[in-house]
This record gives C-alpha cells, structure tokens and sequence, in this order.
C-alpha cells in the first residue's frame, strides 16, 4: 500500500535526517524520493513515495509535528483508511 | 560579550534559575559564563544525573528543566535522560559543548555527532553556528520544550562561537502562553451523543491530564458524570488514589477491577494517553466492545493505535469542560464498585520479614500529601503504582516510557532543589540505586534531605519475575546476592543510614522518612521470591490476568 507526499521543508541542517528518520522508525519503506531546494532557495520540495502497513494518516502526523516541516499533503493513498 | 555570556543571558532572561551540569573542555566558556550569574549549577557526578535532576525539576514544577554537558563523553552521558523525557514529554533543554566549527567533521579529540545521535530523541534541536542567533534560538528552544505536546530540546554550541564577540541581546521572554485550540465542535456534539448512549463507560485518562493542566477538570468531569476511572502509571494522582471511582491503575500490573471494567465497557473515554502496550496488553483484544472518544493535543497520537469513533484533538481542559453533563448509569457503577470490593490488595503479611507493598501502603498513609515520591524501575517501581496512594500526578516521578533504572535518586535531586520544603523519597531498588549511586555525594554536596527507601530482594527483581513465570525459573544473570553493604556505602558518602529487616521495624522507618529533617537512606531488606500480583502475561489481553497463588500452593 503505498502513499505519496508532498512536504516543504526549512533550508536547516538536519531537516531531510528528521524526516527520512521518521519515516524509517514509523514503519515505512522509501519507493521514490526527490528533494530539489526550491527556486527562491527558501527551503526544499520533497516528493515522497512510501510504502507500508501502518496508517498513512499518522504517518502524516508525526510528519506534521517536525519542527523543520512547513507544510505536508498526503497527495495519494491506496490504505482504506484515507478513504 | 561572548557568546557564553550571552547564551547564559539568554537563560536567564528565560527565568532558569538552577541548571544541573558537568563541566569540560567544549564547554568552559559557559561555565566561566556561569560564574557571577544569577544562575545556580548543581554539579551532579555523572551527566546521566544531570539530565534526570533537570528532569526531577521539570516533573515536579512543570517547568523546563536545563543541564548541560560538555562534548563528546558528556553529551553522549545525556542521551539516556534526553530519551527518557522524550517518551515521557518531559519539558527539558540540553545543552551541549561542541568542538569548535573549524574542528568538527575531523574526527576531532571529544568529538561527536550529538546532534545526529539525539535526532531521534528530541523533539528539535539546534547547532549554533552563529553567534547571534543564540538568542532566537533559546527562546524557541523553550518555547518548543514546553508548547503543545513538552518534549526535550537540544541544542549543541560549539566552543568558538561560544567565544565569538556577540552584538545580539536577549529576547524577551514570551508573556503567557496561548492555550491550545479548542476541539471542533462538531466533534464534540458526536462525543456528547456518544457519551449519552453509553451504558459502561470508563475514563481512561494519562499522563497528558497534568501536562494540560486538566487534573480539576477531569476531577470535575467525573464528579458530575460519575464514571468511574482507571489511570495509566503517568496518570495516577490525577484522580485521588483514595476516591470512591477510582478502580486503579491499568494494564501489566494493573488492578483486577481496573482491567475487568475496561475490558467490559462500552465506552473509553480516553484523555491524554497513547495507548501503550503495557496498559493495553494484546491491543486487537483491548476494550473489545467499547468505542472511543480520544482526547490529545499531539494529533499523532490520535488513532495511532486504536481506531478513535470520536477524536477530539486540542485542548483537554476545554473538551472536558465541553462534555461535562451527568449520565445516568448507576448499574454500571455499582457493578464497578463490586468489582473494586472484591479486588481490594491484603496487606497481612504472611510473615516476618517486610512485606514492601504494605510498607508502602503504610508510608501512604503517613506521609503528608506533598510528599513527593521518585521511583526507580522494577518491582519496586510497580509496587509503588498499586501500594501508595496519590493525591497529584506531580507528586509521582517514574520513567515510565523508557523504564530507566537509575531515574529515581538524581530525579529526586532535582524536585528537592526545586522545593527545598518538601519531603522528597526515592524508592529504589538494589540494581536501580547502582545505576546513579554517585549522585549520593550531590545529596551531600548541597546538604539536600533526600530520602532513600530502598528495597533490597538482592535481585533484579523484576527481570527475575519473569523468568520464574516465563522462562522456567531459569535464573540467569539476575543475582545480586553480593551487594555492597548500603549503609556502609550511605555513610562512606557521609548520608546517615539505617537498616531493617523485620517487619516490625518498619513504622519507625516510616516515621524517620516522613520527618528526619536532613537526608536519610533505609536500606530495607525484602523477600527475594517476593513477586508483584496481580499480572497480564505477555501476549494476553487484560482479561486474562495472572494472579497471586494461594499460600499453600507458593513455593
Ligand atoms: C537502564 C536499564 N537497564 C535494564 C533494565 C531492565 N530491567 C527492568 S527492571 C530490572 C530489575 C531492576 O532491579 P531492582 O532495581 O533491584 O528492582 P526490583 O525489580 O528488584 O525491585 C531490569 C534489569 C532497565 N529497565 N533499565
Ligand atoms: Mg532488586
């Protein structure tokens, strides 16, 4: 079951850790990743695919939680529960 | 100014006024910035007693808790404390010495990653690689530790910027902070409509109850509903031990009412938990009739585990206040008091020697209400949770999501330095008290009259219990029939001490810890084959507990 995200993130040290951190302790596996430092170089788009069992809405959540995440959308989801 | 300088007056205009440290090359500067500063350091022996008096602060007070470290060993000494607030949203600040910038990335002498190290630990953290932003930063540094859901906050400084020239000067320290939002009130008629249909209801209510600053709230929900309470080990206190509805805690070693009203109700009124494996047991056959209304302010915690019919995310103190509306449901209660008369513990110990959940059971009684009790982890621990009875959740210290042996003796340190009145008992057993045993010469150092109540079965008792239940009393590695001699060591470190043993030696004891004036140890000897009941076993549902043989059958 996989879901896809897209997620702005401050230009910090550490922001992509946090977030591929949590991904990887939440229980998810990485299907695609791009992160490109966005055009005005305020920050990072990253596109995320990710595949796993656990709800895609907590996921989302903890996600949400980081400090160094602007703003995060859960684009696509296959899981009954975002139905 | 430098930036150590500015650094320390930046906490200060954040109202620290204790921190707990150990100092070293990384981070001198700070501590020579400490010097003349309206700041008091305690310097623990070890950096894992720093973070866990810094803790023993915040749990008591529901302040941000400060200690710091310098790099390398004692920035990595912090990451168990760090970790510990971090499962249990502890509200605390680290500080770490760093090598400086030109330095790091090089393999330098004391260097190491602590900000890749805590990244998973914290809930933010900092490298300040600007002198400038020392202030900005420290300020939402405690803003973040205690907003919303606390958590721990690093923030790694390393020793050239701590030397830089700073132009920056300290913010102002933000004025109230704004409360959390209210839930959606579409939300809250459906939990209101919930709550109406109910027949069995139980609130289940945790450690975010204090956190909210929601204890006269949900003391309030309860006295006009009427439904009866059980309470996660974070939670006890917020419900007075002694109150009528009150079932117990629940879960592992919950009570036996407190598991059977959960199991069989029809409602969970869930306010400030996460549904943790030990207070649920086997989660897919947890409260397997009931639905839930969640109340949290993380919304991550939300359906996290189990499936929420009504989640009301934000403020407790207002989704309390929202569906606070009298139910009728005396069957319901009655059935529950049945099912707390007829759990109720017996304290007859069978024979001479101390029994610990009755010495307990006793000191609760003694004791005056403020009396602030810190736990160590093991057998003890929950002996505590089912014995002592509390009137606040502040006044329960255990480190409850991580289980850190060795949390108890710095943790009550810190509520000491921060209510230097009061009486303050570390319960600790014999493998506990070893793990931050140094923190005996802190309690000397600064004169402070902590107690110690330790409870000696010369094993790892808890790790013992489990392998005589589920392992075939196959005994491995959880002897620690050489002790040292505690009094011994007490007073080596210059802390007066007792020993008992019997049973009836226990009031006096119970009365020198309630009243001695300066610190004391009482080194307490119990059975070793003493076991805490009632139990779930692993992998069974809270129904199926596990309970105390009769005596004829014990061994
Ligand atoms: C730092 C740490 N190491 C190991 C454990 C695993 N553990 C849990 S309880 C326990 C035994 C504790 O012994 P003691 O302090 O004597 O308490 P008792 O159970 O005997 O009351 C152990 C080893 C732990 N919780 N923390
Ligand atoms: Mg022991």
């Amino acid at each position: 079951m996989s879901s896809e995200f897209d997620v702005e993130l401050s230009p910090v040290p550490g922001a992509l850790q946090r977030l591929l951190g949590v991904v990887r302790r939440r229980g998810f596996t990485i299907l695609s990743l791009s992160a490109v430092r966005d055009d005005t170089g305020d920050g990072y788009r990253v596109a995320i695919t990710v595949s796993g069992a656990r709800r895609a809405l907590t996921l989302r959540n903890h996600l949400a939680n980081l400090v160094d995440v602007r703003s995060v959308n859960l684009l696509s989801c296959t899981q009954a529960s975002c139905a | 100014m430098n930036g150590a300088q500015l650094l320390v007056s930046c906490l200060e205009r954040e109202g620290v006024e204790e921190v707990w440290g150990y100092p070293g090359g990384a981070i001198m500067p700070v501590y020579d910035a400490l010097l003349g500063s309206g700041i008091k350091h305690y310097l623990t022996r070890h950096e894992q007693g720093a973070a866990f008096a810094a803790q023993g602060f915040a749990r008591s007070t529901g302040r941000v808790g400060v200690c710091m470290a310098t790099s390398g060993p004692g920035a990595t000494n912090l990451v168990t404390g760090i970790a510990d607030a971090h499962l249990d949203s502890i509200p605390l600040v680290a500080i770490t010495g760093q090598v400086p910038r030109p330095l790091m990335g090089t393999d330098a002498f004391q260097e190491v990653d602590i900000f890749g190290i805590s990244l998973p630990i914290v809930k933010h953290s900092y490298l300040v690689e600007d002198v400038d932003d020392i202030p900005a930063i420290v300020h939402e540094a405690f803003e973040l530790a205690q907003q919303g859901r606390p958590g721990p906050v690093l923030i790694d400084f390393p020793k050239d910027v701590s030397l830089a020239k700073a132009q920056a000067r300290p913010l102002a320290k933000s004025v109230e902070q704004s409360r959390p939002s209210t839930p959606e009130a579409v939300s809250l008629a459906r939990a209101r409509e919930l709550l109406r249909e109910a027949k069995q209801p139980i609130v289940y209510a945790g450690g975010g109850v204090p956190k909210a600053g929601a204890v006269e709230a949900l003391r309030d929900f309860v006295h006009v509903t009427k439904i009866p309470v059980v309470h996660t080990l974070q939670g006890l206190g917020s419900i007075p031990g002694d109150h009528e509805l009150f079932l117990g805690m629940l879960g592992m070693h919950g009570t036996k009412a407190a598991n059977r009203a959960v199991q069989e109700c029809d409602l969970l009124v869930a306010v400030g938990v996460r549904f943790d494996d030990r207070a649920t047991g086997k989660l897919a056959e947890f409260a397997p009739n009931a639905s839930v209304i969640h109340m949290d302010i993380d919304p991550a915690e939300l359906s996290k585990l189990r499936e929420a019919n009504v989640a009301l995310r934000g403020d407790i103190v207002n989704a309390l206040g929202a569906l606070t509306v009298p139910l009728e449901i005396d069957p319901w209660r009655n059935c529950c008091l049945e099912y707390k008369r007829d759990g109720v513990f017996n304290y007859d110990a069978p024979f001479e020697v101390i029994y610990a959940p009755k010495l307990l059971h006793d000191l609760a009684q003694a004791a005056s209400e403020d009396t602030y009790i810190c736990c160590d982890v093991g057998q003890h621990q929950m002996w505590v949770a089912q014995h002592y009875s509390f009137s606040h959740p502040s006044r329960h210290l255990t480190s409850g999501g991580l289980g850190t042996m060795g949390f108890g003796l710095p943790a009550a340190i810190g509520v000491q330095c921060a209510h230097p009145d009061a009486t303050v008992i570390n319960v600790s057993g014999d493998g506990s008290i070893m793990m931050n045993i140094q923190e005996l010469a802190t309690i000397r150092r600064y004169n402070l009259p902590v107690k110690v109540l330790l409870f000696d079965n010369s094993a790892l008792g808890m790790v013992r219990q489990w392998q005589e239940l589920f392992f075939h009393n196959r005994e491995s590695e959880v002897d620690l029939s050489d002790n040292p001699d505690f009094r011994t060591v007490a007073e080596a470190f210059g802390i007066p001490a007792r020993h008992v043993s019997r049973a009836d030696e226990t009031e006096e004891a119970i009365h020198m810890l309630c009243h001695e004036p300066g610190p004391l140890f009482i080194h307490a000897h119990i059975d070793r084959r003493a076991n805490v009941w009632p139990l779930v076993p692993p992998n069974a549902n809270n129904g199926q507990m596990m309970h105390e043989p009769a005596p004829a059958q014990a061994k």
